[in-house]
């Protein structure tokens, strides 16, 4: 133990020990000097002393060089030893180190910002007790155009107490309130939740407690739990919040919690937590279990799967339906109905997944460019060295020694950029703003952790050691000439690896640019497609209307038209509407209806069509046209014949052969009995709801708010051409109304389009950048490889060229030679854009992977790219005076 | 031609390994000594016998440093210079036993072989 621990002492001394080298050069020195006095002694001439000491000594070097070999089989020793080698070569020569230093650091930086950003939204667990348990559950009618609804009353208590796999789950929905008191006017995100919802998620409170079951039974104001930003910036992180109450919509409401600051739940900032308590008669039923409306959330048992509970769920769904009215069951089952369990990290990132893998690859193939540039530094360093190697090996240095240190040379450079990369990855994290990354849900969050940190420190300490690696392969094959000194040979031809160098880098910056050039164009064809509305020049807002004051329709209405009137009156303001819902503003609210006198076929799904509430002005402003029958005008009051207007596929889809004027039907799933018929007053043209890329069958319906005020909408107001000024005055004309009231969620119509487009534009805009990146590198890569390439047959060139060649006809020759390099590039760049096809292809809009204008451009670019780095060195090359390049040699 | 006599040198090295080890550490039982003082006696004992590259010890004593059994300090020489001085370590007195256990041993074998042989 005891000499383990001394070999090791030993081991660090050599490692660490500042002097090893001077201390050796010192005992070798005084052996030397000790010998030559005892041979003087013995009688010898100084000169001749000296001389027989150093030959029973041998080679000084040669006995450093094997002392340093028996300083320990460790790889550490020789790493420090390797370490200031590498570091001194460094100083040597700067130019290499620096190019080499610069290359990863660019690549890391990149790839250390997308990775943080990949990291904290796609890949990062969530900030809740094993959060891996955590399931998102849906219901879906696919077959009515409702693929992904939401879940009902019922659904939360069955799904609690009959599935195995599941611990509890919890529904919630997103709403607003407006607060009362003193700040009044201050509009604060609420989440109605069941009282499990906090369980669910095992979140604990900052202070106070969340809600329990118990909560169900108990009588007075229903208490709530608030955020940590409320609490400061409503309550000023009073201490004593506990118990008192918070005006909410004109309700007192006892704050029985407050959350920790770290909580997050959601895109949704809820800063108010509101209990849903349903009555016994709520909570079951065939009827109830489809009149959805709520999201869920749920908590597997430890162990159990989301598979394992979705066999469950479809199980006992399929129970539940077989034992339904035959009416209702075949509703059902013909809409496709069934419940989707995931899990609720992966449902989250649904939709970002796939753009953020596509930038992380991108920004993996600037990486691998990277490697192949540095790899080609590297090789044309080793051969330009091959003195200075040869003179160690001849000293007795082994061979794996001399690799060893090679790849520590590289392996340094690449960390030093690793380094320097990570520092430009921080500072890049802010600018991924111009890229609007920040915009994408659940990128609010973006973080370099530690996770981030050491992958990109491993990621340079790899790079090093392939970059270092592939080049002393060379030095293997060589180093019997190496050994014989020889350099300059006639060499005809470039050698494999400077080839294969040279078609990888063209085959991945082709792939890189092949990507970005079908988003480009995929944006092209989206941003080209007519929505189907003008938006121009129209700004939208959000408006909420408390329950408390304006709790019948009459009243509700009654601010709807003074709002309207208000802001017509504002100079530069042409039109005004205002809707439940608005285009491109994320709400989808949609409702079945049904037809008079329409039979649905067996195995037809009803339609359910997206349902706003419109005034008057509504299609005007919009630019939305109207293609028969009227829009709503003053006749549409309350309480006289509740009328529509549908849309040209609602009407398609309902009344494929009639006249839609004139048709009646009822809101929800079957004839009411009571209720007052609908009927179709107008048809309008079909729009794009949500989302330019996809169409909607199953249409839109519109009612007017006339005959039935919602409390939340939204405010439409079209401005004559681009009066921004016009903007600050509708909001202070409109926030005059009621000073409890604001308008807010204010935003362009077009720059609503253009959001829903995020997902497609920020990686296009990432691999815009990441392409320019990985060609200017690519370029450089295949710069750097032919002029090494062609200085080194200089003196094959100049041969040609003294016996008769002219230049032309010598770089002829050598194009020759890298136009079939530079072929075979481009075409893996089209075989790897073909295998990758599967990753980039559900991002693409009306393009296929090989899009003809797409491919012309990026061939043109690579070729380009490539004709320049090919080029420059063969010019010059063939401009040499033969007679100095065979002298050279 | 280089790696011919690398290969030379190598295989002399090999055989003198295990004897050079044993040499040093019996001649550091005795005492501290430095390495110049050590090839001195080494090259006493050694004379006319077998031929060894004074550099050759310098490794031998890093090798034997790195196993524990040796530890070196800096000291004065006799005739005032500062000079590396090694001493065998405690570990290192227990191991030169052995080694020399060993040595009897398998010079004993070699010998009774050898002898044998001589018989024919």
């Amino acid at each position: 133990m005891l000499r383990v621990l001394i070999g090791l002492r030993e081991r660090l001394r050599a490692l660490f020990g500042r002097g090893f080298e001077s201390e050796l050069d010192e005992e070798l020195r005084f052996h030397l000097e000790e010998a030559t006095a005892r041979n003087v002694r013995r009688g010898m001439s100084p000169e001749a002393a000296r001389h027989a000491a150093r030959q029973s000594f041998g080679s000084a070097e040669v006995t450093k060089e094997r002392v340093r070999g028996e300083t320990g089989v460790l790889l550490l020793q020789d790493l420090a030893h390797d370490l200031r080698h590498a570091l001194r070569g460094l100083r040597q020569r700067p130019g290499v180190a620096v190019v080499v230093i610069l290359t990863v650091a660019i690549c890391i930086g990149a790839n250390g910002a997308v990775f943080s950003v990949v990291h904290s939204i796609v890949l990062k667990p969530l900030p809740f007790p094993e959060s891996d348990r955590l399931v998102r559950i849906f219901n879906g009618y696919p077959a009515a155009g409702v693929p992904r609804g939401t879940n009902s009353v019922p659904d939360r208590y069955d799904r609690r107490d009959s599935i195995e796999a599941i611990e509890d789950v919890a529904l919630y929905t997103e709403s607003s309130f407006t607060l009362g008191g003193e700040d009044a006017g201050r509009h604060a995100f609420a989440l109605h939740v069941t009282p499990s919802f906090f369980a669910v998620l095992r979140v604990a409170p900052a202070m106070g407690r969340l809600f329990d079951e118990a909560i169900e039974g108990a009588d007075g104001p229903r208490p709530v739990v608030i955020g940590h930003e409320l609490w400061v910036s409503q309550f000023g992180g009073d201490p004593e919040i506990i118990g008192k109450d918070v005006m909410l919509d004109g309700l007192h409401r006892p704050i029985i919690g407050v959350l920790p600051e770290s909580f997050r739940f959601s895109t949704w900032d809820a800063q108010v937590f509101s209990p849903m308590i349903f009555t016994p008669a709520e909570r079951s039923g065939p009827r109830a279990r489809h009149a959805e409306g709520y999201e869920m959330i749920g908590r597997l048992m430890r162990g159990a799967t989301v598979g394992a509970a979705q066999a469950e769920i479809d199980a006992f769904n399929q129970a539940a339906v077989s034992a339904y009215p035959a009416d209702l069951r075949t509703l059902v089952l013909d809409a496709g109905y069934h419940t989707v369990v995931r899990s609720y990290l992966a449902d989250l990132t649904r939709d970002v997944r796939r753009p953020f893998l596509l930038m992380w690859a991108g920004v993996l193939l600037v990486m691998v460019i990277a490697l192949a540039n540095v790899t080609g530094i590297l090789l044309v360093r080793v051969r330009a060295r091959q003195g200075e190697i040869a003179t160690r090996m001849a000293l007795g240095a082994g061979r794996a020694r001399i690799f060893r240190q090679l790849v520590t040379e590289s392996t340094v450079m690449s960390l030093l950029g690793g380094a320097v990369g990570l520092v430009l990855a921080r500072w890049s994290l802010p600018l991924l703003g111009a890229f609007e990354v920040y915009e994408i849900p659940r990128a609010d969050d973006v973080v370099m952790g530690p996770v981030v940190i050491a992958a990109m420190v491993a990621a340079a300490l790899l790079l090093g050691l392939i970059a270092g690696v592939v080049p002393t392969l060379l030095l293997g094959r060589r180093r019997q000439s190496l050994l014989r000194g020889h350099r300059g040979e006639l060499t005809v031809g470039a050698p494999l690896m400077q080839r294969a160098l040279v078609s990888g880098q063209i085959a991945l910056a082709f792939i890189l640019i092949m990507g970005t050039g079908l988003l480009v164009a995929s944006l092209r064809n989206l941003t080209a497609i007519d929505p189907g509305f003008d938006a121009t020049g129209v700004i939208v807002n959000a408006m909420s209307l408390p329950g408390h004051r304006y709790g019948t329709p009459v009243a509700r209405l009654e601010f709807a038209q003074r709002l309207l009137t208000t802001v017509e009156q504002v100079p530069g303001v042409r039109s005004v509407a205002v809707a439940s819902q608005l285009p491109f503003s994320g709400g989808d609210q949609r409702g079945g209806i049904t037809a008079e006198g329409v039979v649905r076929a067996d195995g037809e799904a009803i339609g359910v069509p997206y349902q706003t509430r419109v005034s008057a002005g509504y299609f005007d402003t919009m630019g939305i046209d109207l293609l028969a029958g009227r829009g709503f005008d003053a006749r549409d009051a309350l309480g006289t014949v509740p009328v529509a207007i549908v849309d040209e596929n609602l009407a398609a889809r309902t009344w494929p052969d009639r006249d839609p004027l004139g048709q009646r039907f009822w809101q929800g799933e079957e004839a009411g009995d009571n209720a007052e018929a609908y009927v179709v007053v107008g048809v309008a043209r079909s729009i794009r709801q949500n989302s330019l890329s996809a169409t909607d069958a199953a249409g839109a319906l519109y009612i007017p708010v006339t005959q039935s005020p919602p409390g939340f909408f939204r405010l439409a107001v079209k401005l004559d051409g681009e009066q921004t000024a016009v903007w600050p005055e509708v909001h202070a004309r409109a926030d005059e109304l009621d000073p409890e009231l604001v308008l807010f969620w204010s935003d362009t119509m077009e720059g609503s389009v253009a959001a829903s487009l995020i997902l497609q534009r920020t990686p296009m805009q990432l691999l815009s950048a990441f392409s320019v990146i990985g060609l200017l590198l690519g370029t450089l890569g295949v710069y750097g490889v032919m002029a090494y390439s062609v200085g080194s047959r200089r003196r094959e060139i100049g041969l040609r060229m003294a016996m008769g060649s002219t230049g032309g006809q010598v770089a002829v020759l050598i194009g020759r030679e890298w136009s079939a390099v530079v072929g075979i590039g481009i075409g893996l760049g089209v075989v790897g854009t073909l295998a990758s096809t599967r990753v980039i292809q559900s991002l693409l809009f009306e393009t296929g992977p090989l899009d003809p204008q797409v491919l012309l451009g990026v061939l043109g670019v690579v070729l380009a790219a490539a004709a320049i780095a090919c080029l420059v060195p063969v010019r010059r090359a063939v401009r040499v005076d033969p007679t100095t390049a065979l002298r050279e040699g | 031609m280089k790696t011919e006599r690398q290969e030379t040198k190598h295989s002399r090295s090999e055989v003198l390994l295990g004897t050079l080890d044993l040499l040093v550490l019996k001649m550091l039982a005795a005492g501290p000594m430095h390495g110049w003082g050590l090839a001195e006696q080494l090259e006493e004992i050694s004379a006319g016998v077998f031929c060894v590259n004074q550099g050759s010890l310098y490794p031998a004593l890093q090798r034997l440093k790195r196993k524990g059994v040796v530890r070196s300090e800096w000291g004065t020489s006799d005739n005032g210079r500062r000079a590396r001085y090694y001493e065998l370590t405690r570990g290192g007195r227990e191991y030169l036993l052995r080694e020399l256990a060993n040595w009897a041993k398998t010079s004993g074998a070699v010998n009774r072989v050898l002898a044998h042989d001589g018989g024919n």
